[in-house]
């Protein structure tokens, strides 16, 4: 799976990584047991320090999205729910972030909360057939 | 077991470089040097004034070309991983080397007869009877060099030393030079005893500016 | 002269292991002028950092300084546990560097040049350095003068990364690149310093080239650090908050670098714990590029309070 970074969106490096890889997991992209790349492989494909991949590796395992197993290597966790389990991580943090935006502009989250029900009828009848395929083709992290 | 080759004192490849940095400046003394021998119609001296000024022009020529310590091509050469000592060592293998060179066609112009029979050609009455008398000159011209290179090298070093501390020595190489270049003859009348004073002192200077320029050259700075 | 809140970073390498390179309250004057005025900063073992300023800041000195071409008038400047003026004189290779003011004659060949770069570092690659000269068709007995800008200045990122250095110093390494060049030349100083545990310190005016390649931001600005930061810490918790005029202080736990005035609002950069610390926020708050947080503290700094 490509992970493809933005070094000037101001955005830390390690969170983008991470990111990529629940969206990844979530999406079903990475199947639970798929091996992640090392440490120093990923590091070296990205042209990054490897610490920063370190600190993504272990914020994955702490979200309980990866596991590192020693002298074998990182892998996405084997439990089936996961990729729901994920998926919610995902979708929480931008439901926390739609909030707080809400909050700034004067909305309570009641009126968020419409808003985001009125987008969802009116969303794209294509996007939804999308989402409702039942599996996606499952590809090499 | 071979020595690793960094930890080596003599580096052919550094020698190279500064040779080929001397290049112009060898070749225009060669070329000086050569005319003049060849063309001189007295007796050639160890205080002539030509091969004394040659010798000084020379120095500067090579000091100029290494020692501009706030050029790119110096911090450059500094900057490669050379230690300091191997950078002198070096830089005065390559002033003796082209030293020689200079001298090479003088030395080979006086003791093959070429000056003689030239002289000769051109109706010197002297020649060829003096010519033996001469073939000591290239060594007393090398002895200029000897003299004239260690006093430019030791100026630079001391010029690039932080500002503090560039008085001592540079205006006492500075009188020297100025009192050789006057006219020689004059000054030179009383031969034997004061050559036998020169060559002493010469000695003593000569050491001084090397190692003094040795210790110096660990600490010089290049400042812009 | 300002001084921003000196905020200390997690340097992240083992404490135990020893910084590369060390300035500690760095000074060097010029007669009265003070190129650097107290400087003190790291490089740890596998890190790029980045030193960033206007020109006149006094990177130029730190160099000179970092290469040993120049003693310091205060504190002190370590380079592998040797002060920098010992460890150039005792020589060996350990230190690669390229810059403005360093560059070979022009009739020097590249053959000469990797002889002489060979003759004094301990642990040149000769391979590695034909193996670059052959992908960008340079020739053996080309000379140093004919090349171009760009080209003398990858020919030099070359010859120094080609010596396995431990200490890397580049002062505008992608000075005359095009943007290909560039990338390549940081990639292939990224693989070299993470393959050897080394370090390099660069300097460039090209920021979106720093926000791709290095670990750590060092600003300086008149001769002195007036901020440093990971740059990883920076993107997690620096951003720029839209605060309206006359709302007051900002909450505790946000620390201002920097306040510009703006019509209705301040344009504040502060420093928070993390990034979800600012979706407590009742405004607005955006990340930043790093041009613009190298703006902001250098042309509209906090004065620091103490």
């Amino acid at each position: 799976m490509e992970i493809l970074l933005d070094h000037h969106s101001g955005e830390p490096i390690y969170r983008q990584i991470v990111e990529a890889i629940k969206y990844g997991v979530a999406a079903n992209r990475l199947a639970p047991n798929t091996q992640l790349p090392s440490i120093r492989a990923l590091a070296e494909e990205l042209r990054i320090n490897p610490r920063t991949v370190v600190k993504a590796y272990e914020e994955l395992e702490h979200a309980r999205v990866v596991i590192m197993r020693h002298g074998q290597g990182v892998f996405v966790v084997n439990q089936s729910s996961t990729p729901v389990s994920v998926r919610r991580l995902a979708l929480a943090d931008l439901a926390r972030r739609l909030l707080a935006e809400g909050s700034r502009l004067g909305a309570d989250p009641h009126e968020v909360l419409t808003i985001v029900g009125e987008e969802a009828a009116r969303m794209n009848p294509g996007m939804r057939r999308l989402t409702q395929e039942p599996t996606l083709k499952r590809a090499r992290a | 077991m071979m020595k690793h080759p960094t930890r080596r004192i003599f580096q052919p490849a550094l020698l190279f470089f500064l040779l080929r940095k001397f290049l112009i400046p060898t070749g225009f003394t060669a070329t000086a040097l050569a005319l003049y021998t060849l063309l001189h119609r007295d007796l050639l001296t160890w205080h002539d004034f030509f091969p004394i000024f040659f010798a000084a022009a020379h120095a500067a020529l090579l000091a100029r070309s290494f020692g501009r310590f706030a050029s790119s091509e110096f911090a450059f050469l500094y900057t490669r991983g050379f230690p300091r000592d191997t950078l002198f060592l070096h830089l005065y293998l390559a002033s003796a080397l082209s030293t020689l060179v200079a001298l090479l066609p003088t030395a080979w112009l006086i003791w093959s007869g070429a000056r003689s029979g030239w002289q000769c050609q051109a109706n010197n009455p002297i020649f060829p009877a003096v010519a033996v008398r001469e073939y000591a000159i290239p060594f007393y011209d090398l002895a200029w060099f000897a003299v004239a290179i260690p006093a430019a090298h030791y100026t630079w070093i001391r010029l690039a030393m932080s500002a503090r501390d560039r008085l001592a020595g540079v205006w006492l190489v500075i009188a020297m030079i100025i009192t050789l270049l006057m006219n020689a003859e004059l000054f030179f009348q009383f031969e034997d005893w004061l050559g036998d004073v020169l060559l002493v002192g010469g000695v003593i200077m000569i050491s001084v500016w090397i190692l003094g320029g040795r210790c110096a050259h660990r600490d010089l700075e290049l400042q812009s | 002269m300002t001084q921003l809140h000196f905020i200390p970073h997690d340097l992240g390498a083992p404490p135990s292991m020893p910084p590369l390179l060390a300035a500690r309250n760095l000074s060097r004057s010029f007669g009265s002028k003070h190129a650097l005025a107290g400087i003190s900063f790291e490089l740890r073992p596998g890190d790029i950092l980045a030193l960033l300023g206007p020109n006149g800041a006094g990177k130029t000195t730190f160099l000179r300084l970092a290469l040993g071409l120049l003693a310091p008038t205060g504190g002190d400047i370590e380079l592998l546990g040797l002060s920098a003026r010992r460890l150039a004189i005792q020589g060996g290779g350990q230190v690669g560097s390229l810059g403005d003011g360093m560059e070979p004659p022009p009739w020097a060949t590249i053959a000469l040049l990797e002889s002489l770069q060979s003759a004094a570092s301990a642990h040149f690659s000769r391979a590695a350095f034909r193996r670059f000269c052959n992908q960008h068709s340079f020739l053996r007995d080309q000379r140093f003068g004919t090349l171009s800008k760009g080209q003398k200045r990858s020919l030099l990122a070359a010859l120094a990364l080609a010596m396995q250095p431990d200490v890397i110093l580049f002062d505008e390494p992608a000075d005359g690149l095009d943007p290909s060049a560039r990338r390549e030349l940081y990639d292939d100083l990224r693989a070299t310093v993470t393959e050897r545990q080394s370090g390099a310190i660069v300097t460039t005016h090209i920021l979106s080239d720093i926000e791709r390649i290095a670990d750590h931001i060092v600003i300086l600005q008149h001769g002195s650090v007036i901020f440093q930061c990971p740059l990883e810490d920076a993107r997690e918790q620096i951003r720029a908050i839209e605060w309206p005029t006359h709302a007051g202080p900002l909450p505790d736990g946000f620390f201002p670098l920097s306040r510009q005035n703006l019509e209705g609002f301040e344009l504040i950069v502060a420093r928070a714990s993390n990034s979800e610390a600012f979706d407590q926020l009742p405004v607005r708050s955006r990340p930043m590029t790093l041009e613009a947080l190298y703006l902001a503290l250098t042309k509209h700094p906090v004065e620091a309070r103490s």
